[in-house]
């Protein structure tokens, strides 16, 4: 855990390498250049976003 | 329809400002009188009391809930709820202007009479505060207060990763420290106790703005894009080595193919990984803030971190991340 314990700025983020986040990154990365796979990726970011949403989101109806 | 007017809501969010800090400072017949002089020239529109029947759960009553059953009695909280829905729906009506929400009550009555229902919006949920059989209206004052404020920082913008986290951290958590506040209180917690809880809105409200950001940046309803510095994902590739092509791209239009090609870059540019990163930590942050806090019982909020780390790891995998490195992460 230690590794995700100070939020990277994006530059610091971008110039991560040699550690288990710099992988994640890259294999999340190379898996979206396939676009089916990217669709599900964005399908999924956007059905679990909406539990987090606060303004658009807001009534849980 | 109207298209609503962005700098509209500068006139709301220092108004409700206002009404927050008199709130805080005034004596409860004060505040009566102000609060009815807000509510009087909609006080008669149906539009207005469908505001105000709307007491339905949302992510604060959910934060007002937990504090409360941390404190022993989950269901104390449930009088608040009416004071928060009332609350939320004037800063959202507000917040609707300034980021001209096309399908918002400003796009259908025009601004000036949306800035009135949400300042009647707001004085509604004080007056129900004031009828709570606990001090709520200085914690419901601030969060009105601090919110407006931190709303209107967004104009101030500079689209940076450091001005990016100030908006953040200065527009969600305000709010939300007043459910977690008035959770407590409903409770018997102490106001020191309740204090003290407000220490996890930050973490709170960046939990919630990056699951806003990647609601807004990857939707089919995606919206963000007609302000893309004040989106995470966006300013993340924006600010990246491939952000003048992002920006040529945006600049062709709106349509839903462009759109969608865009969300395909945020993805190749690494800006979701990066809002999971930004989950990740502050989830642990959340988690030592907790700790330190010692609540008589923290399970509602372990519960909570469980479920957005959960969330988080599932996406990962959605992402072709290794299961053994996600463990890791």
């Amino acid at each position: 855990m230690a590794e995700t314990t100070k939020l990277l700025s994006f530059e610091e983020f971008r110039a991560v390498r040699d550690t288990p986040l710099a992988e994640a990154v890259r294999q999340a990365r190379a898996f979206s250049r396939n676009r089916a796979a990217a669709e599900q990726v964005l399908r999924t970011a956007e059905v679990q976003s909406l539990g987090w949403a606060v303004w658009d989101g807001v009534a849980k109806a | 329809m109207v298209s609503p007017k962005p700098e509209a809501a500068r006139d709301g969010w220092l108004a409700a400002e206002a009404l927050g800090r008199i709130a805080e400072q005034s004596d409860r017949d004060a505040l009566r009188v102000v609060t009815a002089f807000l509510r009087e020239p909609v006080a008669d529109e149906p539009l207005f009391a469908r505001l105000c029947s709307r007491d339905g759960t949302s992510v604060f009553t959910d934060y007002a809930r937990d504090a409360a059953a941390a404190y022993g009695h989950a269901g104390a909280a449930e009088p608040a709820y009416a004071v928060l829905a009332a609350i939320v729906e004037g800063i959202k009506i507000i917040d609707d202007i300034q980021d001209e929400e096309p399908r918002s009550i400003a796009a259908g009555v025009g601004v000036d009479r949306a800035l009135q229902l949400a300042m009647a919006a707001l004085a509604h949920g004080l007056e129900l505060a004031a009828a709570l059989p606990f001090d709520a209206i200085a914690a419901v004052g601030r969060g009105i207060r601090e919110t407006a404020i931190g709303q209107d920082l967004e104009s101030t913008a500079t689209g940076d990763f450091e001005s990016f986290w100030n908006v953040v951290d200065h527009k969600t958590p305000p709010l939300v420290a007043t459910a977690l506040e008035l959770g407590a209180l409903a409770a018997g917690a102490t106001p020191a106790q309740a204090a003290a809880l407000t220490q996890l809105a930050v973490p709170l409200g960046r939990l919630l703005q990056v699951g806003d950001d990647c609601h807004d940046a990857l939707g089919t309803q995606a919206s963000d894009w007609r302000a893309p510095h004040l989106n995470l994902l966006m300013l993340y590739s924006l600010s990246g080595p491939h952000g003048r092509e992002l920006a040529t791209l945006l600049r062709a239009g709106d349509d839903p193919q462009i759109l969608r090609t865009a969300q395909h870059w945020l993805l190749r540019d690494g800006a979701l990984a990066y809002a999971i990163h930004a989950q990740l930590s502050t989830l642990e942050s959340f988690g030592q803030t907790l700790e330190a806090l010692d609540l008589p019982d923290p399970t509602p909020f372990l519960r909570s971190l469980g479920e957005h780390r959960t969330a988080a790891e599932q996406l990962l995998r959605t992402s072709g991340v290794q299961d053994d490195l996600i463990a890791s992460l």
